[in-house]
């Protein structure tokens, strides 16, 4: 069983979650001032990693609040949770 | 022509009786009718909801996976800033009608839940059926409260006490099935389902 440690609830079981696809995507602050090409990166393009990746989640099941994680997307090891808002975490050893 | 009476939705499905092995009860399984009102704190409002409750209700702000029960109403942890409170409707309407709305949500879910009383020494048995939490004595104790999915049905776990016994708050519509998985489950220990206790909260 994976367990996904929720930052309000702590360890739970992973069918409690929601993925929301790429963390810290942040919306560009004028979107008529940008062309299709670019709003289609916007909207669609992920950096899609094979590693570690930061990664929005819902805690559906539990408390209901998103967080984000950092997850490694080849072993699908989770390897940090934090609340929403908050800087992506410095793994350390260059990851 | 007068109203019909309020009734909680398991009131005529969950009859007294027993299940399974009729010379052992290993766990017993009951309604509990009693009123459920949510409060939910404004964005920085939680300190506030936190002296109110303190002050109309006796009641402490839980903790993030706990309960505090007091004499007439125990307050559950349900998610940052926001508590269930579980009591009869004598002891909560007052609170519900005095919540100060610039500080929260006051949302009665009297009859949008229903809640079941599990106990006994095999109830973390049966609820390791359909719970992924893990409910050993070392990791989940009395006074705690898990928001999670119970044979997939999304419940509001609740250990009220060491016996031990867990209060589990499902959606009404759920309520059924729920409680006829829970005697499915049950039933191989020998499942007394015993009267409701509490009054309707309509």
């Amino acid at each position: 069983m994976l367990l996904v440690t929720c930052p309000h609830c702590g360890a739970r079981p992973e069918i409690e979650f929601r993925y929301g696809g790429e963390a810290h995507i942040a919306r560009p602050a004028d979107p008529s001032a940008l062309d299709d090409r670019q709003w289609a990166e916007f909207l669609y393009f992920r950096s899609n990693p094979k590693g570690v990746y930061a990664e929005r989640w819902n805690h559906a099941h539990g408390c209901g609040r998103w967080f984000n994680a950092l997850r490694d997307t080849a072993s699908d090891a989770f390897l940090a949770t934090y609340p929403a808002g908050q800087q992506r975490p410095d793994l350390g050893g260059g990851r | 022509m007068s109203a019909p009476e309020p009734r909680t939705i398991l009131a005529g499905h969950l009859r007294p009786g027993h299940h399974g092995p009729a010379e052992r009860t290993g766990a017993t399984l009951r309604e509990r009718r009693a009123a459920l009102l949510e409060l939910s704190a404004r964005r920085g409002r939680a300190g506030d909801v936190a002296a109110f409750l303190r002050e109309a209700a006796g009641l402490d702000l839980p903790p993030p996976g706990r309960a505090i029960s007091g004499a007439e109403a125990a307050a559950l942890w349900i998610a940052p800033a926001t508590v269930l409170l579980v009591g009869a409707a004598a002891a909560l309407e007052p609170v519900r009608a005095r919540v100060p709305r610039e500080i929260a949500t006051a949302l009665d879910q009297s009859f949008g839940y229903a809640i079941l009383r599990l106990a006994g020494a095999a109830a973390r048995a049966v609820l390791a059926k359909g719970c992924r939490v893990d409910l050993d004595p070392g990791a989940f104790a009395p006074g705690q409260v898990a928001r999670t999915i119970v044979a997939q049905v999304p419940t509001i776990l609740h250990q009220a006490d060491a016996a031990p016994t867990f209060e589990l708050i499902v959606p009404a519509s759920l309520a059924r099935s729920f409680a006829d998985f829970l005697i499915e489950a049950a039933a191989e220990f020998g499942c007394a389902v015993e009267p409701a206790i509490g009054r309707d909260p309509g």
